[in-house]
């Protein structure tokens, strides 16, 4: 398990490698110089120098190349063009209100998804299953703008079922001492249950929205995976036995399931991470998703390039963890010839 | 038995997180109980350094945190909103006098001034913060120096005692004290500056994350990316003047976001909606609107050195394609007036016969005359915008379809922003839509921003000596009637040259619940909070 490991590890680490050689260069193709960009509508010739020199943009390509590295290894990943941070600050500030919105959508999602797809696999060809694959049919087709804004215009609006849409926290409503930068935890950590209950009803909506958009993917694979395990032929031996539905449901189905689950579990982890600008600009959540939005406006390389990283990393993590999962699951894999 | 509970507990889960936020519910109604607090939707905080920050709300609340020696004249107007004038009215001086020759001005500072921390404000921090906004730290040190007749600093303004700031200018400046009143020249703590002077020696990273308030507000807690809360100072100069406790500003990147917290009573006003919001916002009960005539100019701009527009014959046509009123009427929604050159209707000097007059009359068989007298035929343009803005957007589809019918075929080019603003800015571009707002009402700033030959803000690659000598000249002339001649003739060179062509200049709008009054129109666009109330 040990060699497995750092086999993995190995990997994981090549791979952050070689994908930070190509966000360099590729952040490069960006459009734009962010030197005029930051010099603004009063610039002199001399005044976007002096931009450019303070951040290194006037060095040759290789040069800028090998300051980067040499950052990176020292966990230095820029600085912003924009805000005159440094990025890893910058993300470090918006990067907990991403992962708490993340993390409450990836329950959702893997919750709605695995339920639904498992519910039409087992009822496949009946009613459940038309409502499953409608369910999966018309969430797909929605763009998730539109989506968000008819959620706020009706569950907030018009039934006033959840809290305005106004950031992190209710209008009013200072934060508690930052200790992790999630919310509802740190109102917690700070014994103030009605502002953790207050946190948590304001990330309940784009949560729920973005859990439900994510939850698609996984309620289709969920149901093809369970459908193909559910008509193997060990199944097929296990209903000869007559070893009860909920037996098959779960043991031949789900369990033999749980591989391709897993690995779509891990890719949606990975999208919530990276994919939550829109949502974040609809909902106000001061997250790393809008922090990049407005960076790749402004051509902010440094940002652009450590969002990337951030998230590239992330990725791989979560890569890992599907794959100690795998191992953890399914018994049949041989860690000697894995990985 | 077990297998039953599974659906139940999921159903559970998801119905429990939507009990759980029922009852946080919206507020679902008026604005009431925040008489003295008012919720703004506005868009990003990337800095409280008056001379460093980029957002349109970072310089609003930056306006609204520092005083100033003197300030623009608001009066009230029938539209319902307080409209700037072109008089200047005390800040924080008690007398302010310029010299027979025009040369010297001298401010006397009212008595007891303190900054919000108590610390007390004299001469020398009003010259800290003059100095400092015309140095290298500045990124507007630029017109600043230029406008204000100011070529050294550190020699031409001076603490003749605690209470008295002595400035020598160059030359009489007209625009001097539009300038003084700019939020750029917002005072600040020069003890805090020189304690915190940084690698720069001019406090840049101290002040870009630090206020040291001298204005109606001072600044409670700033949650980057998220909320901005201002409350009264006490200690400002006029704070009997100032009717809101409490303000905060909220950042609500999507627009249509800020209109239904508009309209479900969540905020009191919203920022920088697009005409298509303000028109249903006018119909909507409970809230107002405040379309307000700016100087806000969308124009066409036709590259001379690129070809086909290095024929002045094509650049006429094309201006005599535009459809100025279809654009006013379609792309703005009626939110706009006519662009008459390239000094609006209402700026001083503009030579528009009448607030309704257009540069240009449309007129597609003129444009195919003047297309025929340049030999051009059967002729192809790429037209560029920034896909960032939709008012270009949709007014590149209206010129598309209007040149088409002269003859002209437009392909639309969308860029980048980023891209469309170093490609514009380095006048690579033949044939685009951009737009343009001057903070300071001054004809001359105008036509140097925008024409003058190289500068930054010339997209156009308009160059030409006579409108360059003209503007320079007008620049260095203390002669109002003189600036007024010589501001004619520059406006007619480019109206003949049309490598400018003026579409519209939109109406700065905001959008208020119906109980709020004392929204602004000041002549840099950024809304002076002190002044809203409730009716």
């Amino acid at each position: 398990m040990t060699r497995y490991l750092l086999r993995r590890l190995l990997s994981s680490a090549i791979t952050i490698a070689v994908m930070a050689v190509l966000v360099f260069f590729a952040s490069r193709v960006l459009p734009g110089d962010p030197a005029v960009i930051r010099a603004g509508n009063d610039a002199t010739p001399e005044l976007i120098a002096r931009i450019r020199a303070e951040h290194g943009l006037d060095l040759p390509l290789y040069e800028q190349f090998f300051h980067y590295v040499g950052g990176l290894l020292h966990g230095d990943l820029g600085t912003s063009v924009r805000t005159g941070n440094p990025v890893s600050a910058d993300l470090l500030t918006f990067l907990p209100a991403t992962l708490e919105l993340s993390l409450l959508a990836f329950v959702v999602a893997v919750l709605i998804g695995v339920t639904v797809g498992t519910v039409a696999a087992a009822r496949a060809g009946q009613w459940p299953d038309a409502v499953a694959r409608g369910f999966t049919a018309v969430g797909g087709s929605m763009p998730s703008f539109w989506l968000a804004l008819m959620a706020i215009f009706v569950l907030v609006y018009s039934l006033g079922l959840f809290p305005s849409p106004v950031g992190r926290l209710p209008l009013g409503t200072s934060a508690p001492p930052r200790h992790t930068g999630f919310l509802t935890i740190d109102a917690l950590i700070a014994g103030d249950g009605a502002l953790a209950t207050s946190a948590l009803a304001q990330l309940a909506l784009p949560a729920l929205l973005l859990g439900m958009l994510s939850s698609i993917a996984l309620a289709r694979i969920t149901r093809t995976a369970m459908i193909d395990a559910l008509s193997a032929s060990h199944t097929r031996a296990a209903r000869g036995l007559n070893l009860g539905r909920r037996h098959i449901l779960l043991q031949e189905g789900f369990r033999n399931a749980l591989p391709t689950i897993i690995t779509s579990m891990g890719f949606v982890a990975g999208h919530l991470i990276a994919g939550n600008i829109i949502v974040e600009q609809i909902f106000s959540w001061p997250g790393i998703g809008r922090y990049l939005s407005t960076a790749i406006s402004q051509s902010d390389l440094d940002v652009v390039q450590g969002f990337v990283i951030v998230v590239g990393v992330s990725y791989v993590l979560i890569n890992l963890v599907v794959d100690l999962l795998y191992v953890v699951s399914d018994p049949r894999i041989d860690l000697r010839r894995a990985g | 038995m077990r297998r039953k509970q599974f659906a139940p507990l999921v159903a559970a889960a998801l119905t429990g997180l939507v009990a759980l936020t029922g009852c946080q519910g919206g507020s679902q109604g008026d604005s009431g109980g925040r008489s003295h607090s008012f919720i703004i939707g506005a868009g990003e905080v990337d800095g409280l350094d008056p001379v460093q920050t980029k957002t349109m709300t970072a310089q609003m609340v930056v306006a609204n945190l520092y005083a100033n020696l003197i300030e623009q004249k608001m009066v009230p107007v029938a539209d319902g909103y307080l409209d700037g004038t072109d008089e200047y009215v005390n800040g924080i001086v008690e007398n302010y006098e310029t010299s027979a020759d025009g040369t010297v001005l001298t401010f006397t500072l009212a008595d007891g001034l303190t900054f919000a921390d108590g610390s007390p404000l004299t001469a020398d921090d009003v010259v800290y913060t003059m100095r400092r906004t015309l140095s290298e730290a500045s990124y507007v040190s630029g017109s600043s120096t230029v406008f204000m007749h100011i070529s050294d600093a550190e020699k031409q303004i001076m603490a003749v005692d605690p209470s008295t700031v002595r400035v020598t200018l160059d030359s009489p400046a007209p625009a001097v004290d539009a300038f003084l009143a700019l939020s750029t020249f917002g005072i600040l703590s020069s003890e805090k500056g020189s304690a915190n002077a940084g690698a720069n020696g001019a406090a840049t990273e101290f002040f870009v994350k630090n206020a040291t308030p001298s204005g109606p507000f001072t600044l409670e807690s700033w949650n980057v990316g998220e909320s901005v809360k201002l409350v009264k100072n006490p200690k400002y100069v006029h704070a009997g003047d100032v009717y809101p406790e409490q303000l905060t500003i909220l950042n609500m990147a999507d627009e249509d976001q800020r209109y239904l917290a508009l309209r479900n009573g969540d905020i009191d006003v919203a920022l920088d909606l697009s005409p298509r919001l303000v028109k249903e916002a006018s119909s909507q009960a409970g809230l107002t609107v405040h379309s307000m005539p700016s100087n806000t100019l969308y124009y066409l701009g036709m590259n001379p050195k690129v070809a086909p527009f290095d024929n002045k014959l094509v650049r006429q046509a094309v201006a005599a394609a535009v459809p100025y009123e279809l654009l006013m009427r379609e792309v703005v929604l009626g939110q706009a007036n006519p662009a008459y050159g390239v000094v609006p209707h209402n700026m001083t000097t503009s030579t528009a016969p009448s607030e309704k007059a257009t540069q240009y009359e449309t007129n597609a068989e003129r444009a195919k005359q003047l297309l025929a007298q340049a030999g051009v035929r059967d002729l192809t343009v790429d037209l560029s915008i920034s896909s960032a803005d939709p008012i270009s957007v949709d007014s590149a589809v209206h010129i598309q379809s209007a040149l088409a019918q002269a003859g002209i075929k437009v392909q639309i080019k969308q860029l980048a922003d980023a891209d469309f603003e170093t490609r514009s800015k380095a006048q690579e571009l033949g044939f685009f839509v951009a737009n343009w707002a001057s903070w300071v009402q001054d004809p001359f700033f105008q036509m140097r921003a925008l024409l003058l030959t190289d500068r930054a803000t010339n997209r156009t690659g308009f160059a030409n000596a006579q409108f360059d000598k003209l503007v320079l000249d007008g620049i260095a002339e203390g002669d109002r009637a003189t600036r007024d001649q010589l501001s004619a003739e520059a406006q007619r060179i480019v109206i003949d040259e049309a490598s400018f062509v003026g579409l519209f200049t939109k109406n700065m709008s905001v959008v208020t619940r119906s109980d709020v009054e004392g929204v602004t129109l000041t002549d840099d666009l950024l809304p002076r909070l002190k002044y809203l109330s409730r009716k």
